[in-house]
């Protein structure tokens, strides 16, 4: 009798964490291969501490267009040819596409992004990355259509 | 004879003496070496000529001439890059900047940075590259010219710089840094993509100035 009280409290608590550890499994694995990621492809210029490189490379930590999360998503797989003014100062080097990228590279970058230096700390999730991207996607080829 | 052969012992050894103080403090020097015979006031000796990097001669982000000439009596790091490669160069340029910071206003010291992509990296394009890095005179010199002869220049420093369809931005380059001393003797190759290898690179330079201290 002793023994099914007790596990009466362990299964649900087990059970609980289980849960849990889901959840934080998943943004452990979006927030460590977004980490892998922005090595890789984005800190060569960024840096590793996201602070950019002088009137080169725009800084992504501390940065004021963080707010442009849909803007930040499409850049990254797509790159970046006009000019952008981070913090008030105006940065014009291109910045190369991306295509190799897939969707859930870009959620786990955006995540990495975002946890680290925009403050969130919830994952970016590939469902809401795939929508942006494709909006983004049709609206350049409009543009092209149109240019 | 005896006596001959006790000077040549005293000679050797002290040949051995200042081996052993010259691995400890100087730099080696780097590169193919021949050894000559020459005459000096009737006797003939034999000396050792190290490589020296050849003459050149290009354009740099002011559109003024920048050659060999422009290096003499000066302790310089030179490297290989393109501003539009999206691989390397940004990591060699971070840490190229940390070689600047360091060594800014030394009069003896100047980095030389030859572009591979001369097409695009005209003089005017190198210098609003070279503003937006925080550079400014003439310390750090970026030079731009016909891309053979560039191309010709990187095997002088050792280094590798060729037309690779295969590599991203279509050009491939070493990402080392090649420190030359005042005699264009090269003193010392540097990973330059990473923090470490600037490091090993600001510590060698303050070690060769110290050999021309001592001079």
């Amino acid at each position: 009798m002793r023994k099914f009280s007790i596990g009466l409290v362990v299964v649900p608590l087990l059970l609980q964490t289980a849960c849990q550890s889901q959840e934080e499994l998943k943004q452990e694995k979006y927030f460590v291969e977004g980490y892998q990621l922005y090595t890789e492809h984005c800190a060569n210029c960024h840096q590793t501490d996201g602070k950019g490189l002088e009137a080169l490379y725009p800084p992504i930590s501390g940065s004021d267009y963080l707010k442009n999360k849909e803007q930040i998503i499409c850049l990254i797989r797509y790159g970046q040819n006009e000019p952008i003014v981070v913090n008030g100062r105006s940065f014009h080097r291109p910045m190369p596409a991306n295509p190799q990228l897939t969707d859930i590279d870009v959620a786990e970058i955006t995540t990495f992004l975002y946890n680290k230096w925009g403050g969130e700390s919830v994952i970016t999730d590939v469902k809401e990355v795939s929508k942006i991207l494709d909006t983004c996607r049709v609206q350049r080829e409009r543009a092209k259509v149109i240019n | 004879m005896y006596s001959a052969l006790k000077n040549s012992f005293a000679v050797v050894l002290l040949g051995f003496l200042s081996a052993c103080s010259s691995s400890e403090n100087r730099l080696p020097i780097m590169g193919e070496r021949d050894v000559i015979t020459k005459e000096v006031d009737g006797k003939t000796v034999t000396d050792t000529a190290y490589y020296q990097i050849p003459p050149f001669q290009f354009v740099n982000q002011d559109s003024l001439p920048v050659s060999d000439k422009t290096f003499d009596g000066k302790i310089y790091v030179s490297d290989f890059f393109f501003i539009s490669c999206p691989t390397i160069c940004p990591k060699m340029k971070t840490q190229m900047k940390r070689v600047y910071d360091k060594f800014k206003g030394n009069p003896d010291v100047m980095i030389l940075s030859y572009t591979i992509d001369p097409v695009h990296d005209t003089p005017p394009v190198l210098k609003e590259f070279a503003t937006n890095l925080g550079v400014t005179g003439n310390q750090w010199q970026f030079a731009t010219g016909k891309k053979e002869d560039i191309f010709k220049t990187g095997k002088s420093y050792m280094v590798v710089a060729q037309e690779d369809a295969g590599a991203p931005g279509g050009l491939l380059h070493s990402g080392h840094f090649v420190l030359v001393d005042k005699e264009k003797h090269v003193r010392g190759m540097y990973d330059g993509t990473t923090e470490e290898g600037a490091d090993k690179l600001m510590g060698d330079i303050d070690r060769l100035l110290a050999e021309y201290k001592k001079q």
